[in-house]
């Protein structure tokens, strides 16, 4: 072998991994969970203008990408939170439209094929994010809190009607997509039940959520909203939706007996939390921690000639579940006001969307991991030295789960309501490893949201006065 | 070989998914039917301002009632009930352009409002105008109709279709006897199909 075969070699290896570098942000070869560590620490009370613009200039640098949907989800909550309500508006915009396309988008896109054509040789991430039921209902309730932060009540109606329109869509539509996913099964002659018990170990999270899309915070959110402006009938709706999720939850039926009342009728419940006439009313919005990421579990395969493939699917590592704190809000004078109550748990709404995506995802995987071993077996007989140095870093590269999701998402959503007189009122809200004092401005009859983030055990706090 | 031709064109396609071409711009038909997204568009607040409009200078009440002066009218804030956000002051902005073209109404602005009383302030106030060429205050003719009105949307969505109806209700009322003197409503539906293939 000559020099100038060596130096060909040395070009071709180098410009695979230039190749490889020049892709780094794409969550084909870097898990996205990594990725997004970076936005996770950007949301905290001590962060620097300059640092949050540095991530928030990479985040846009997605917006072209084939996962600018996801991209755009973090970049819109992430500005949220740091009070740059136009800027996130136009964000969750992006994702919104996004999922708009895809309610109308032809059954066989040509150009998506072509995506799923490479995923069979690549790996799921190859396929561009689509976003799951509950982070499209996330990204309404979000966008809701953005037209609240700019003051403009009638976009956030808009956006509540919009997100009780989608919680119904969803509904309806998503038992046959998961009946769609067993009949390509079937078709494909692949066995799902001899892979799916590998992911009966996800069950104790799952049983903690009805669906993988129904969201009593958002519904709650709602309701609250609609209360306040007056809209009883509304909020009466969207309190009971709230209640079916949750159904022991005391708070729900405290405002359920209360809106009941205030319509004239007769509630069940003689406690029902209502506001003198000299007081306000206080809804405390508490969002903690960061959703569980998916990591990866290989599952064995055998094939049809004896052989034994591993296939690398998301998993979620229910053992190190993180456990979510509550909140307690206090007056000056160290008097309790109370607890906040847990209405979501974004993690197993997250879990359980996996769960029902496992047989669509077995689909592919299994028919990905024949045509690999196809490929492999014959770069080692016929492709020599350079075959079998792409196939191998071809295997490194291609063998891995697509792990993406929202991950700047909370843990749980979990809303509290208390009413106080009228005047300059600092409260004092508190977690077991942090708290923080919110000054609010309270008036009689009028209602103020107030939101706050438990980030890396900062607290983050946002008042919306409606 | 036939391998390494396989992986090239795995990564060129990977590759190329970001490229596109650039875009193509040109002048259109301000009133041709739009049906670019089930959402609402320029068409519906063509039809909606036109349906309307023709409704109310052809009531025959108001015929009667415009044929020998022109009524000043003040209009509200049209209420968005919908799940799109609709600016709907530009509707309101076109329904009232139309009427006071069809020189039957003559119309209070309420956003001016605030502007002409800092500028009549001013030529009271700052000494710098001559008081006898200054507009004087109390000398604006009060509205004695007000068009408000709201909109509302249902939208209905399955796998294959969508289907969005919107109905849009516009009313005059006598500010000073509070008598509704005039109602119209538009209605519109529009339905959208998922076709099987596309590029």
């Amino acid at each position: 072998m000559g020099w100038s075969s060596f130096i060909v070699r040395g070009i071709l290896v180098s410009v695979l991994f230039a190749l490889l570098q020049g892709c780094a942000t794409s969550s084909l070869f870097t898990a996205y969970p990594t990725q997004a560590t970076a936005f996770k620490k950007i949301i905290s009370t001590n962060q620097t203008d300059a640092g949050i613009a540095t991530t928030l200039a990479k985040l846009d640098e997605e917006r072209e990408g084939a996962d600018a949907m996801l991209y755009m989800m973090e970049r819109g909550r992430i500005t949220q939170l740091s009070s740059r309500f136009d800027e996130s508006k136009s964000d969750f915009e992006f994702v919104i439209s996004s999922f708009d396309e895809q309610d109308l988008a032809s059954t066989i896109e040509l150009s998506k094929a072509a995506a799923q054509g490479s995923s069979l040789l690549v790996n799921d991430n190859a396929i561009p994010y689509k976003g799951a039921g509950y982070e499209r209902i996330f990204t309404h309730h979000h966008q809701a809190f953005n037209y609240l932060g700019e003051g403009d009540l009638e976009g956030a109606s808009v956006e509540f009607r919009r997100v009780a329109l989608e919680q119904r869509v969803l509904l309806e539509k998503h038992e046959k997509e998961v009946a769609n996913a067993f009949e390509k099964a079937e078709e494909e002659n692949i066995d799902l039940n001899a892979l799916t018990p590998a992911f009966s170990g996800l069950d104790p999270v799952v049983g903690r959520v009805k669906s993988s899309f129904q969201n009593a915070y958002t519904f709650y959110a709602s309701a609250a909203f609609w209360e306040s402006v007056g809209e009883l009938n509304s909020a009466l709706v969207d309190y009971k939706k709230a209640l079916e999720i949750n159904s022991g939850s005391q708070l729900l039926k405290q405002d359920i007996a209360r809106v009941t009342y205030k319509l004239g009728g007769q509630p069940s419940n003689t406690d029902f939390n209502q506001a003198n006439d000299n007081q306000g009313v206080v809804v405390v919005f508490f969002e903690d921690g960061f959703v569980p990421a998916k990591s990866e579990i290989k599952i064995p395969l055998p094939t049809f000639d004896g052989g034994l493939i591993s296939l690398a699917f998301p998993y979620y590592d229910i053992q190190h579940w993180p456990v979510s704190q509550h909140l307690r809000a206090s007056d000056e004078d160290f008097n309790d006001l109370g607890w906040t109550e847990t209405v979501v748990d974004v993690g197993a709404l997250a879990v359980k969307s996996l769960k029902e995506q496992v047989p669509a995802l077995m689909v592919r995987q299994v028919l990905r991991g024949y045509a690999k071993y196809e490929l492999q077996k014959q770069a080692e007989s016929h492709g020599g030295w350079a075959g079998q140095l792409i196939a191998t870093a071809y295997n490194i590269i291609s063998e891995s789960a697509d792990r993406r999701s929202w991950l700047t998402l909370p843990q749980t959503g979990q809303v509290m309501r208390f009413n106080l007189n009228e005047g300059e009122r600092v409260v004092t809200f508190s977690t077991p490893l942090a708290h923080t004092n919110v000054s609010l401005d309270v008036q009689a009859k009028r209602t103020i949201f107030v939101r706050i983030v438990n980030a890396n055990n900062s607290l983050i706090t946002q008042v919306y006065e409606l | 070989m036939k391998i390494m031709r396989i992986f090239a064109v795995v990564l060129a396609a990977l590759m190329l998914a970001s490229c596109a071409s650039g875009p193509k711009i040109q002048y259109g038909d301000a009133t041709s039917v739009e049906t670019t997204t089930l959402g609402f568009g320029s068409t519906d607040l063509q039809s909606i301002a036109a349906k309307l409009v023709d409704d109310l200078v052809t009531f025959p009440p108001i015929v009667q009632m415009t044929s020998s002066r022109r009524p000043v009218v003040f209009v509200d804030k049209i209420k968005n009930k919908t799940t799109e956000h609709i600016d709907t002051e530009s509707i309101t902005d076109t329904i009232q352009t139309k009427l006071l073209q069809s020189g039957k109404f003559r119309f209070v602005d309420m956003t001016a409002v605030r502007a002409v009383q800092e500028q009549m302030k001013f030529q009271m106030d700052s000494g710098m105008v001559d008081p006898s060429k200054a507009a004087a205050f109390g000398k604006q003719t009060g509205a004695e109709f007000m068009l408000y009105g709201n909109m509302s949307s249902i939208v209905k969505r399955n796998s294959g279709a969508q289907d969005v109806y919107y109905k849009f209700t516009l009313k005059l009322v006598n500010l000073e006897s509070g008598i509704m003197e005039w109602a119209g409503e538009k209605e519109i539906r529009k339905t959208g199909e998922k076709s099987f293939m596309s590029l």
